[in-house]
């Protein structure tokens, strides 16, 4: 982080070599955080694409209130957001009314093809504000509290999409088990 | 009546797991309680193990970005520095170049694909050519106007509403943005528009309907925006790919200015009462339309023309 203030007040002084340092640093991780909300490579470069321009034009007014990490987060998952919105090519749709009721998906499913082609097709499936939640704790590691700020929502909502958004992905994922509660267990393949 | 934890604890709970500085901001229902019930309970363990194998799973690497797109992302961003950041020393560019102050729509005017992290020297270098090629391409049009009154003018052709569809070839070459394409950017050209009301009416009848446009503005400003042909995304018969490039500076400009406007989901050529320019279309994010259309002129600093609303 002393890196990032540093380079940060080295940019908005007019060091050009300090910002890229800086946009080169982060470019990754929020290429990454693109990528598993969007679910693909060329979404996911536009998106950070546009993330990165809008941290520089927000550089700036950057007030540290947060960290430059949670902030660049922030960024690139509305970015992400954005393009999904921008695209249109995947249908937003609702959960199941009760996850884990949808005894085919899970049937069907075994944590032998649980692989990265089958999370990133559970992740698109999933409504984008739960996938957020989800990918902004389990792929970045954020506490509640960051993913909050970042989400600009309620720590109990993070807390609650967190957990509607895993329980619909290990539905999809079949590794349901016995997470589903008795009266919704799956009772096989039909 | 059941004593298990519901759901949302449980998954609070595998959060808190091994990492106390979680568990404060997790909320009620995790801690001792939870965490004693699901000792003693193998159906909650269960239930946990498989939240862990999703929360592993989402957090498995993703794979990167390639290093074009790495750097076109960098180089796009570096460049967005310049609303802000005071110009570097750049070398000179050539006399004549530098003093171009017109940031004109021509096909030449699509960021270079900068795989150079310098990518500000090039940018200037690119401000100072797309000044001369949008010389050249008003030389040019101008002429073809002038002597060849067998064919149809831009400008006659247009004001009879929107033109059919260039010629493949003319699309992919102003598409590709070759040489001389410049004078065939009439595909998704509105035509001649003398006020608000013919604009409206123009781009509600435009064979780019709104809802289309949207997702293929997206694709041609931002990938055209990452150096990258526009003819890339497929959508070149589909969209004015040469105002998509042209109207890039433009919208950089006004996004920046009013940032409120939104996401593009229009974007097309036009004459609007006799001035060279484009109409962008905005759209607020997270609602649905109306959709706030801008008539900018990109010789005269990207000047808004007008401005109005499409329901």
């Amino acid at each position: 982080m002393d890196d990032d203030a540093s380079q940060i007040a080295a940019a908005v002084g007019g060091d050009r070599a300090a910002l890229e340092a800086l946009l080169r640093r982060h470019h990754d991780r929020l290429y990454a955080v693109c990528r598993r909300i969007t679910g693909d490579d060329a979404d996911a470069a536009d998106a950070c694409q546009e993330a990165l321009i809008a941290i520089v034009r927000g550089l700036p007014r950057f007030d540290h209130r947060a960290s430059f990490a949670t902030w660049a987060y922030r960024v690139a998952t509305n970015a992400a957001l954005d393009e999904l919105r921008r695209r249109r090519r995947r249908p937003e749709p609702g959960l199941p009314p009760e996850w884990g009721a949808s005894g085919a998906a899970v049937a069907d499913s075994s944590e032998s093809v649980a692989t990265r082609m089958d999370v990133d097709a559970a992740l698109v499936a999933l409504p984008a504000d739960f996938r957020a939640a989800v990918v902004l704790r389990d792929f970045c590691g954020l506490s509640y509290d960051e993913i909050a700020d970042v989400l600009e929502i309620p720590a109990g909502t993070v807390r609650s999409r967190i957990a509607r958004g895993r329980a619909a992905l290990a539905d999809a994922l079949g590794r349901v088990g016995n997470l589903a509660p008795p009266r919704h267990r799956p009772t096989g393949k039909t | 009546m059941s004593d298990h934890p519901d759901f949302d604890a449980l998954s609070a709970y595998l959060d808190a797991d091994g990492d106390p500085g979680v568990g404060d901001d997790v909320g009620d229902g995790v801690g001792d309680n939870v965490e004693g019930h699901v000792r003693g309970c193998a159906a909650c363990r269960e239930r946990v193990e498989a939240l862990r194998a999703v929360r592993d799973a989402v957090g498995q690497p993703v794979p990167s970005a390639s290093d074009a797109a790495r750097e076109r992302a960098i180089a796009a961003a570096l460049a967005a520095a310049d609303e802000w950041m005071p110009a570097p020393a750049a070398p000179a560019p050539a006399a004549g170049i530098a003093a171009a102050p017109v940031r004109s729509p021509s096909p030449s005017s699509a960021p270079a694909s900068s795989s150079s992290p310098a990518g500000q020297g090039r940018f200037r270098w690119w401000m100072g050519g797309s000044a001369v090629a949008a010389v050249l391409v008003l030389v040019v049009g101008t002429m073809a106007l002038l002597n060849h009154d067998s064919h149809q003018s831009t400008g006659t052709a247009l004001s009879a509403g929107p033109p059919a569809a260039e010629s493949a070839g003319d699309s992919a070459a102003a598409a590709k943005g070759a040489p001389g394409a410049g004078g065939a950017a009439v595909t998704g050209d509105l035509g001649d528009v003398a006020d608000v009301n013919v604009l409206r009416s123009r781009v509600a009848g435009s064979a780019n309907p709104l809802a289309p446009a949207q997702a293929v503005a997206g694709d041609a400003t931002s990938r055209t925006n990452s150096g990258a042909s526009a003819v890339a995304t497929g959508n070149a018969g589909a969209v004015p790919v040469p105002s998509q490039v042209g109207t890039r500076v433009c919208e950089e400009q006004i996004r920046t200015a009013r940032p409120e406007l939104g996401i593009v989901t229009y974007a097309a050529t036009l004459r609007y009462a006799g001035t060279p320019a484009v109409v962008l279309g905005f759209q607020a994010k997270g609602v649905p339309p109306p959709t706030q259309l801008l008539v900018l002129a990109p010789g005269q600093g990207c000047r808004v023309l007008a401005e109005t609303t499409l329901p």
